[in-house]
């Protein structure tokens, strides 16, 4: 006899059961939970740190605010000790550019020749000062000038009966006693002294001769108004 | 759907719990963590912010002593500039200087005839420029002496002002030679116009 060999399957498609021991049915669930798990507790450690960091933020800002009185006042003083040291600059700066006269004054009585009479003595006012902005005549005025310097002039005009007395003078006055006040350079493209005129005039002098008439300048060492 | 319909209902449970599970955990990343890690960053940038203005703070509060030493120097420094500073009296800078200049004028026997203001000039600007400037406010005296007195005038003037400057100077020989007419433009430093508008201080600064 021939056993008939057949082999049934009556389990349905839901009913069949994997021979694997890690069942996806368990796996799935547990693998879940533990992503949760573990995103629950990254956000506590997050959370903690966040906790932790606000606290050291409240603990800074009350800790400055306790100083802000004291931190306000040293820094008014800063911005008054910038402020006062700009103005000292320029205090400073005119004074650099003083000069004084009273010295020249003194000893020029000294080394006139008796021969020559001076008729003016002086010392040209500066040009007065253009404070126009450079750049756009319609903003507002510059504050201050833009150049440091101030050129001083010193002019003598007279008459003297001979020349060799105000050549005298004029050698005079460029020595070392007077390099303080004038400044000798027959060198450079504006020499000092320059003599303006020399020339002959129609008065006459007591013994009859003719006067000569002088007009001399020199140029002073420049008013710095430099810190 | 023919997959589900093919799987046990026990896995269907289990893999319907394990989406509900993940989808909380997915919840939790994007509403919990990430703000939080969002929060920290910010913090973090706050903190850091805080603790450069705290080492500003002590570092300042610790140039204290030096910033109130330089203070002390420069008011120091400044002290004879605002003595010498020409002020108006009654409204006029030429009165001020009469007041001033008369005494020296007589202690060498010089007669001033007149002090008039003349326009006042600019100083140069320091950078940065300073919230009060000065200017030169000029002021001719005209006066009549002899050369010598004249010279001692100005001597005196030099020696008892040590901030006035000799600006401008004019003499011209008259027929008696003691009566010299000379014209002296003599500079102060005067307190100009401000750079700026100073803001008020604030309320409860100190």
């Amino acid at each position: 006899m021939n056993a008939l060999n057949l082999h049934m399957n009556l389990l349905r498609e839901a009913e069949k059961v994997s021979s694997s021991p890690v069942r996806l049915r368990v796996m799935l669930p547990i693998l879940a939970l533990l992503l949760c798990v573990g995103c629950a507790i990254w956000w506590a450690i997050l959370f903690m740190q966040l906790m932790l960091l606000n606290g050291q933020v409240v603990q800074l800002k009350t800790d400055l605010d306790g100083r802000k009185s004291a931190h306000a006042a040293i820094l008014a003083e800063m911005g008054r000790v910038r402020d006062l040291q700009a103005e000292l600059d320029q205090l400073n700066a005119y004074n650099r550019g003083r000069r004084t006269w009273g010295g020249l004054f003194a000893k020029l009585a000294d080394v006139m020749p008796e021969s020559v009479q001076l008729t003016t003595l002086s010392i040209p006012e500066p040009p007065l000062q253009s404070l126009v902005n450079p750049v756009n005549p319609r903003l507002p005025p510059l504050l201050g000038p833009t150049n440091t310097t101030e050129s001083v002039t010193f002019r003598l005009t007279g008459r003297t009966a001979k020349s060799d007395p105000v050549t005298a003078l004029i050698a005079t006055l460029g020595e070392k006693q007077f390099e303080d006040w004038l400044v000798v350079d027959k060198t450079g493209a504006n020499p000092s002294p320059r003599v303006h005129s020399f020339r002959q005039e129609k008065a006459q002098g007591a013994d009859g001769k003719r006067l000569l008439a002088f007009d001399v300048e020199f140029r002073c060492p420049e008013r710095r108004f430099e810190k | 759907m023919s997959l589900l319909e093919n799987t046990a209902p026990t896995t269907q449970r289990s893999l319907f719990f394990a989406t509900a599970v993940a989808g909380v955990a997915v919840m939790l990343y994007l509403f919990a963590v990430q703000p939080c890690q969002d929060s920290i960053a910010r913090v973090k940038r706050d903190l850091s912010a805080l603790e450069d203005q705290k080492r500003v703070t002590e570092r300042d509060l610790k140039d204290s002593p030096r910033v109130k030493s330089m203070l002390a120097e420069i008011d120091k420094a400044r002290a004879p500039y605002m003595d010498a500073l020409l002020t108006p009296l009654l409204e006029s800078w030429a009165m001020r200087a009469k007041r001033l200049l008369d005494p020296l004028a007589a202690d060498v026997g010089l007669k001033v005839l007149d002090y008039s203001e003349m326009p006042v000039r600019a100083l140069p600007v320091p950078n940065p420029a300073p919230v009060q400037l000065y200017a030169r406010r000029p002021i001719r005296v005209t006066c009549r002496g002899s050369y010598a007195e004249i010279a001692s005038f100005i001597l005196r003037v030099e020696k008892m002002l040590p901030y006035v400057a000799l600006q401008s100077f004019s003499i011209k020989t008259q027929q008696d030679p003691e009566a010299q007419t000379a014209s002296i433009v003599f500079e102060w430093p005067v307190k100009g116009a401000l750079s700026r508008t100073v803001a008020p201080p604030a309320k409860g600064g100190a």
